[in-house]
């Protein structure tokens, strides 16, 4: 038997063909016999297989084609092995690899298969997926690089167990029967995970992911030491991925923008240098945790069900798929198939455990221990009702018990919030002092009359929350028979106080050059730290701890006492409640105590300072303008009346209008307010004013009173406002401290106890105590032997101390 | 009258209720004319005690004494005063006394104030930061300003 090809030896590749003979032992072969041809004296290498390949390729670099398989399918019934016995080369002499191929046929609605799960005891056996055909299956033996050492070689290979992983459906059945799950087979055993992303609530402090079920493929990468699991799983059962809002890791969530493609592109995540050769698709992009603020696909087209995720998460089609990606701080993960994934609830260290109703979480538990974290809920696809819900305060629930719930802006519905820079506030400013002309609000729009207050902070007001960068939207009314804008309540005051009034046809919307990001304006927490209060004696005179005492200092709140015996040797946690509407905080401090946390100080303090812009401001502003314009209206009208230019014939139902026509010539404003005057002068008897000099009064009144509101205008920018703290506090700590003043004990020395004892205060037979004791009047009567001189002096000793 | 009286050393404090001493083997020995049992003088060979010892028992008294002083006398003969050991000679029935114990070595109650430890005229003062404190002073080009608008 002969066999002909390439072979390659240690000085180098030969592109002769050999012809290999059987039969001579390699000790036989003789140097020249070597030299002319390496295999000199080798057996086949193919002897004993099945399939030996073509020449060709055998070519190719010594990999040497067993062909493949036949397919099984998927789920399998029976454990597929197959024995392989493979002769090599003497060692030294031949590199080759021999390469199986197995194909899995999935079912059409899933995609891929999860894994293999395979047996083998030889290290040389590589099983590598195709990459480019995610259900075919790879083995490899030995290498093209590494020189082989045996000459015959028994390889057995076993696929015991194989997962096909099912897509994600959100209505689309053409790709899972089996919606959110994912199946795993083995041994003929098939199981079903579900799939269980939630929405994650991250308030403030910390919030753990947790894995709880898991089948995941790290291709190798990503070792665990689960036995169950074999080295396939990179994330145990009950790992943790923590983050919290304040320092967000970044947490992303992927999924492949384009199902359809996914029999030939699989979508690796390895953008962070892995050399993978897959390109970074850009829809991986890491997105910071941030509350979701929709429950909508990026499509609309329904829930989303991946949670970290920001909804800023643009592209594709299907947002749900079971390969998700986390990258947390440092290092990306890769995990095709993610099953049952929960969450649970940081608050202050403890874990509180979620929960669910109808697949909602809609609150936290009791505090769990670690290891209880099996124990997980499932959750379904819950869409959460928010910290505090939406206008009028939020619902009462649990939810309430969390830090930062509850909503100050419920009370102001419809009110916006912004946050902004010192620089974004300049800009609205200059904004405000331009003409529409150059580029300002529309004439006759009162800025200021949207502005409810302008409060400055300390602390960056930006929260993980906050919306993108938004330009500041001013919004005014329109009416059919103006054309010009007006304050929405301008504009309402001016239908319900006109007969025949048309009704609003057009809202506009303009914006100011300032940007800045919007905000939910709900109050916020903010963890002002922990620290343990320290006890001083407590080995040797404990009780001196208790003529101690401690003060805690909150930033903008001040020192308070604190009960000593409550905190001495115990933790404090701190935390500060912001309310970004009116500037006020609340401070508390928390402290564990025998297993439960107390609190044990609060206050509640100012941290706002309110910007020379304020509502009280404006809303003076505004009653002075109209005030004044009232006033220039009513004594023009009764000039008119007066001096008896026309007579009035009665009410003439074209005056609305008429004057009207005169009103939108000028500041609406005032010429409201002098319409008001206008129906008063009609009702004391103006019936004989005249029509012409009416509307002169009410254009003297406006002018009067635009004029009143430039100046009144100019002086919003220069008053100080009081309604919040003082920027004077700001120079204040700002990290929590404790002041313990304790007592200086002199010290008596070791043989303190040894000579004058301890305070001990307790009953019991004598022989019960040792080392030096004082009694305290012992009754010695009981000593039957003792003549009454010795009881005396027994007396004497017990009282005065003994050694027991 | 004669009585038998072990006569030897005792280390122990004398306000140690269990004491240790190490005597002899009893001697015979007479007693002064009027002696108490509280305070007996007794009357010995002078081979029978030595002038180093300190503690004797006399178990006809079933009491342990201490050697107040050792008189030569006449005849090669010792007087030794004695005077009881009460916490010795009644050992067991003092140990078995119910008591209410005030102080004592090591029963330690230790959150009763002790009126006897003398603190100095002065306090020490401790502060302690809060460690995690997330709560800082923000840039003047930060975000810190919230407009709430109609």
């Amino acid at each position: 038997m002969s066999i002909t090809g390439h072979w390659r030896n240690a000085t180098g590749f030969n592109t002769t063909d050999y012809t290999v003979t059987m039969g001579k032992p390699v000790a036989q072969c003789s140097v020249a016999e070597l030299s002319a041809n390496p295999m000199c004296g080798s057996v086949s290498p193919f002897a004993n297989v099945a399939y030996t390949g073509t020449a060709s390729e055998m070519i190719n670099n010594n990999i040497v084609n067993l062909g493949g398989a036949a397919p099984f399918t998927y789920p399998i019934t029976s454990e597929h092995s197959e024995t392989w016995q493979i002769a090599e080369a003497p060692s030294g002499d031949i590199r080759k690899q021999y390469r199986r191929t197995i194909f899995v046929a999935c079912p059409s609605n899933v995609s891929m298969p999860a894994y293999f799960l395979s047996e083998n005891t030889d290290s040389r056996i590589l099983i590598v997926e195709d990459i480019a055909y995610p259900n075919k299956l790879v083995i490899n033996y030995g290498s093209t690089t590494d020189y082989g050492d045996n000459i015959y070689r028994t390889v057995n290979f076993k696929v015991s167990s194989v997962a096909c992983k099912h897509t994600c459906d959100r209505g689309q059945s053409a790709y899972a029967t089996a919606p959110n799950q994912v199946e795993y087979t083995s041994g003929g055993t098939t199981t079903y995970y579900n799939i269980y992303p939630v929405w994650l609530y991250v308030v403030e402090g910390e919030a753990y992911i947790v894995l709880y079920e898991y089948l995941c493929f790290s291709g190798g990468r990503y070792k665990s030491t689960d036995t169950d699991d074999k080295n396939y799983n990179f994330i145990q059962r009950g790992d943790f991925q923590s983050f919290n809002q304040t320092t967000p890791k970044w947490l992303a969530m992927g999924y492949n923008p384009n199902p359809s493609a996914q029999a030939t592109t699989l979508h690796d995540l390895f953008p962070n240098g892995y050399a993978d050769p897959v390109p970074t698709p850009a829809v991986f992009a890491s997105v910071p945790l941030e509350y979701p603020t929709t429950n909508l696909a990026p499509d609309g087209a329904g829930v989303v069900y991946g949670l970290w995720m920001n909804n800023n998460v643009t592209a594709g089609t299907y947002v749900c798929r079971l390969d998700v990606t986390l990258y947390t701080g440092n290092q990306w993960y890769r995990a095709n198939t993610m099953c049952r994934i929960g969450c649970y609830f940081v608050n202050n260290g403890e874990l509180l455990k979620p929960i669910i109703q109808d697949g909602i979480v809609i609150g936290y538990g009791t505090p769990q221990e670690k290891s209880e974290i099996d124990n997980y809920t499932d959750l379904k696809h819950p869409v959460p009702t928010g910290p505090g819900g939406g206008g009028g305060g939020g619902t009462p629930g649990e939810w309430d018990d969390m830090p930062g719930t509850g909503s100050s802006i419920g009370a102001l519905a419809g009110a916006r919030c912004y946050i902004c820079s010192k620089t974004d506030i300049a800009n609205l400013k200059n904004w405000m002092s331009k003409t529409e002309a150059q580029g300002g609000p529309p004439d006759g729009y009162d800025v200021l009359s949207s502005l409810i207050s302008v409060m400055a902070f300390p602390i960056d007001m930006t929260r993980a929350s906050s919306g993108p960068s938004q330009t500041i939207s001013f919004t005014g009314l329109r009416t059919s028979t103006d054309n010009q804008l007006m304050n929405i309540a301008t504009a309402l005051l001016s239908i319900s106080n006109q007969a025949g009034a048309t009704p609003i046809t057009e809202t506009k919307t303009f914006t100011s050059t300032a940007t800045a990001f919007p905000s939910a304006g709900n109050p916020f927490t903010v963890d002002l730290g922990s620290v343990n209060c320290p006890t001083f004696y407590s080995s040797d005179f404990p009780f001196a701890d208790y003529d101690a005492s401690v003060e805690l200092y909150l930033p903008f709140i001040g020192a308070m006492s604190l009960d000593t015996q409550t905190v001495m040797g115990n933790n404090l946690h701190a935390y500060m409640s912001v309310d970004p509407i009116t500037g006020a905080i609340y401070s508390w401090c928390e402290c564990s105590k025998d297993g439960s946390r107390v609190i044990v100080a609060s206050g509640s303090g100012a941290i706002g300072v309110n910007t020379p812009i304020t509502a009280n401001q404006v809303g003076m502003a505004m009653a002075q303008i109209k005030a004044n314009a009232a006033q220039t209206a009513q004594t023009a009208i009764q000039s008119a009346i007066t001096t008896g230019i026309g007579a009035f014939t009665g009410v003439d139902k074209n005056m609305s209008s008429v004057l009207m026509k005169h009103i939108s010539s000028g500041n609406k404003n005032i010429a409201i307010a002098g319409a008001r005057d206008y129906a008063d002068a009609l009702s004391v008897g103006a019936q004989q004013a005249s029509m012409v000099a009416i509307p002169r009064a009410i254009g003297a009144s406006l002018n009067s009173g635009r004029a009143n509101r430039q100046i009144a205008q100019a002086n919003h920018n220069s008053v100080s406002g009081s309604a919040g703290g003082s920027t004077a506090d700001w120079a204040c700590s700002y990290t929590p401290y404790l002041k313990i003043i304790t007592p200086d004990i002199h010290r008596a020395g070791d043989q303190y106890e040894h000579t004058y004892g301890v305070p001990t205060v307790q009953t019991g037979t004598l022989s019960s105590f040792s080392g030096l004791t004082f009694c305290a009047n012992p009754d010695v009567s009981s000593i039957s032997t003792a003549t009454d001189q010795e009881k005396q002096q027994i007396f004497g000793l017990l009282t005065g101390g003994v050694y027991v | 009258m004669s009585v038998s009286v072990q006569f030897g050393t005792c280390s122990d404090a004398p306000n140690v209720i269990s004491k240790s001493p190490s005597l002899g083997t009893a001697k015979g020995c007479d007693l002064k004319e009027t002696t108490s049992v509280e305070s007996p003088y007794f009357i010995v060979n002078s081979g029978s005690v030595n002038n180093t010892d300190n503690y004797a028992y006399c178990g006809d008294f079933g009491r342990y004494y201490y050697i107040v002083s050792i008189d030569e006398l006449p005849g090669h003969r010792k007087g030794v005063q004695c005077v009881c050991d009460v916490l010795k000679s009644f050992e067991t029935a003092i140990l078995a006394l119910p008591v209410l114990v005030e102080r004592n070595e090591n029963t330690d109650q230790s959150y009763i104030n002790d009126p006897s430890v003398t603190t100095y005229n002065k306090m020490i003062t401790t502060y302690k930061g809060f460690a995690g404190n997330k709560l800082a002073k923000a840039a003047d080009a930060a975000k810190r300003y919230v407009i709430l608008m109609a």
